[in-house]
């Protein structure tokens, strides 16, 4: 998992590390939502480009 | 003006009885302004109201009217802007204490638009604190209430803009939808809500928080006036309005088999399928569908949202006292995602979008309820749900954050009410470009539920 209080250290200006704590239940929840779906993206995948792209 | 023997009067109605000279526009605003001096300090939709701009705007469409200049259907009737609107001249405070004092030198051109359909601008509604939120709850200009429970919120984060329609305060307001923030408020509130497809109504001179997902579109009482107040405001309109009687016999409905009716309230299931027994009792065709991985594409749809916030306000990430505590939490959130994730969620983006549009070979539109919940409780953070509890923001855009993601219209409407007295919403989703199809069906619906005739008790 992705060590968000090291990065949230980095960051200008600071998140308070109390603040920090509050939001990594959050945002560890959605990067195990989020990393299976990144490991479908096909070679070559492109990005949106808008409502109207069909298959 | 007669309030059609306790039925809802509509724009159109409103615009015949001008037209007939049964009622002025100046009527109608003292109407509006009265109905706020009594019922605003109890739903708190508004933030600014323009009391002598207001007045002397509907005197001059009068005066327009009798010389036989005539506008179009919003030509003199009395409507409100989400206060991230840009008004020339009337501060703009997006619900922020950032921007309290923000006065802009010109107007949002969904705002010019209006103005030149006539309408007569009340004032500047209320909203979650930079649109970043489905309470209302704004820590800086006060909680928005729902007109069918005060002790409820009524969605956001356009609370005030639906607040405002359904308590007939005004008869349209602006709102703009990032991840639910017409379609939550319109359907808490038993208003009618269109997020039309993106990019179909400017965006500038708005207030932005997601640059790709915010989409601008009315909130109005009925199907039909949300078709005239979409034809005012969007780019290149098709001026269409579904006419009485309007025939969508085979027109084939998408009823998702997945995720929408898995995990909901059963008053809300049961309040959906009525509108689809509806529909086919009409002569629609029902069609089963599958649809794609919804919380795949509401995930996707949340990375680009906390990163595009962050964009926007990064001038101020150094004001960190001035924010409510939840918007903080999500622009935090916001910051600690990486740019490699962002790009991601954007090629993920297009994959979602091509997988939806070829639902569009099997069916005209899909039915879904708005949300899987009636309006929970101002400060309420949790709902249960068959049985398991869930964050109440999550739950309650879980059937319409991923939407913003695709950028394709959606049309939120009342198809029921719950035991309790509260309105449950209707979602009908169309191909992009298809708003006029929407409001087809949207108008049939609302003509055979009858549910019109249903008002809150303020």
């Amino acid at each position: 998992m992705t060590d968000w209080k090291k990065i949230a250290a980095a960051l200008e200006p600071p998140i308070p590390e109390a603040d920090v704590e509050t939001i990594v239940p959050t945002l560890e929840a959605l990067e195990t939502a989020f990393a299976p779906l990144q490991k479908s993206i096909p070679p070559g995948g492109d990005v949106w480009t808008g409502p109207e792209d069909v298959a | 003006m007669d309030r059609a023997g306790g039925r809802r009067v509509t724009i159109l109605e409103a615009a015949a009885a001008l037209r007939a000279k049964k009622v002025s526009s100046v009527e109608l605003t003292e109407e509006s302004l009265k109905r706020i001096e009594q019922l605003n300090p109890k739903l708190n939709a508004f933030i600014t109201v323009v009391v002598d701009s207001a007045r002397s705007r509907a005197a001059e469409m009068d005066a327009e009217l009798a010389r036989g200049a005539d506008r179009g259907p919003l030509h003199g009737i009395p409507v409100a802007h989400k206060d991230l609107m840009m008004t020339r001249g009337i501060r703009t405070t997006a619900g922020s204490k950032i921007f309290a004092g923000f006065i802009p030198d010109q107007d949002a051109v969904v705002v010019e638009k209006w103005n030149d359909a006539g309408a007569v601008m009340i004032g500047k509604a209320g909203l979650h604190e930079l649109a970043y939120g489905i309470t209302s709850n704004n820590p800086h200009f006060g909680a928005v209430r729902n007109p069918w429970d005060n002790e409820r919120i009524p969605g956001g984060s356009s609370g005030g803009s639906a607040s405002a329609v359904a308590a007939e305060l005004v008869f349209a307001a602006t709102g703009t939808d990032t991840g639910a923030s017409i379609r939550l408020p319109a359907g808490f509130c038993g208003a009618v809500g269109l997020k039309p497809t993106y990019e179909r109504v400017s965006r500038r001179g708005v207030l932005p928080l997601g640059l790709t997902l915010d989409h601008v579109g009315p909130i109005t009482r009925t199907v039909r006036d949300a078709a005239v107040a979409f034809n005012a405001m969007a780019i290149q309109p098709s001026r269409c309005v579904p006419p009485a009687g309007v025939d969508i016999r085979g027109l084939r409905i998408g009823l998702p088999q997945n995720y929408y009716f898995d995990r909901l309230d059963l008053e809300v299931a049961g309040a959906v399928r009525g509108a689809v027994q509806t529909a086919a009792a009409l002569g629609a065709r029902i069609v089963e569908i599958r649809v794609p991985d919804i919380e795949g594409l509401n995930t996707v749809a949340r990375v680009l949202l906390l990163v595009e916030a962050v964009s926007n306000l990064r001038p101020y990430l150094d004001r960190r006292g001035d924010f409510g505590a939840d918007v903080l939490a999500l622009l935090d959130q916001g910051r600690l995602i990486s740019a490699a994730d962002y790009a991601d969620a954007q090629r993920l983006r297009r994959i979602f979008v091509r997988e939806f549009s070829k639902l569009w070979i099997e069916v005209d539109c899909i039915f879904t309820p708005i949300a899987p919940i009636a309006a929970p409780k101002i400060g309420q953070t949790t709902v249960e749900i068959a049985g398991s509890i869930e964050d109440a923001r999550l739950a309650s855009t879980r059937f319409m954050r991923g939407i913003n993601a695709l950028g394709i219209p959606a049309l939120s409407m009342p198809c029921g009410f719950t035991k309790s007295g509260l309105p449950i919403g209707l979602q009908i989703l169309a191909a992009p470009r298809q708003e006029d199809q929407l409001l087809r069906m949207g108008a049939a619906i609302e003509d055979a539920m009858g549910l019109l005739g249903r008002k809150p008790a303020l």
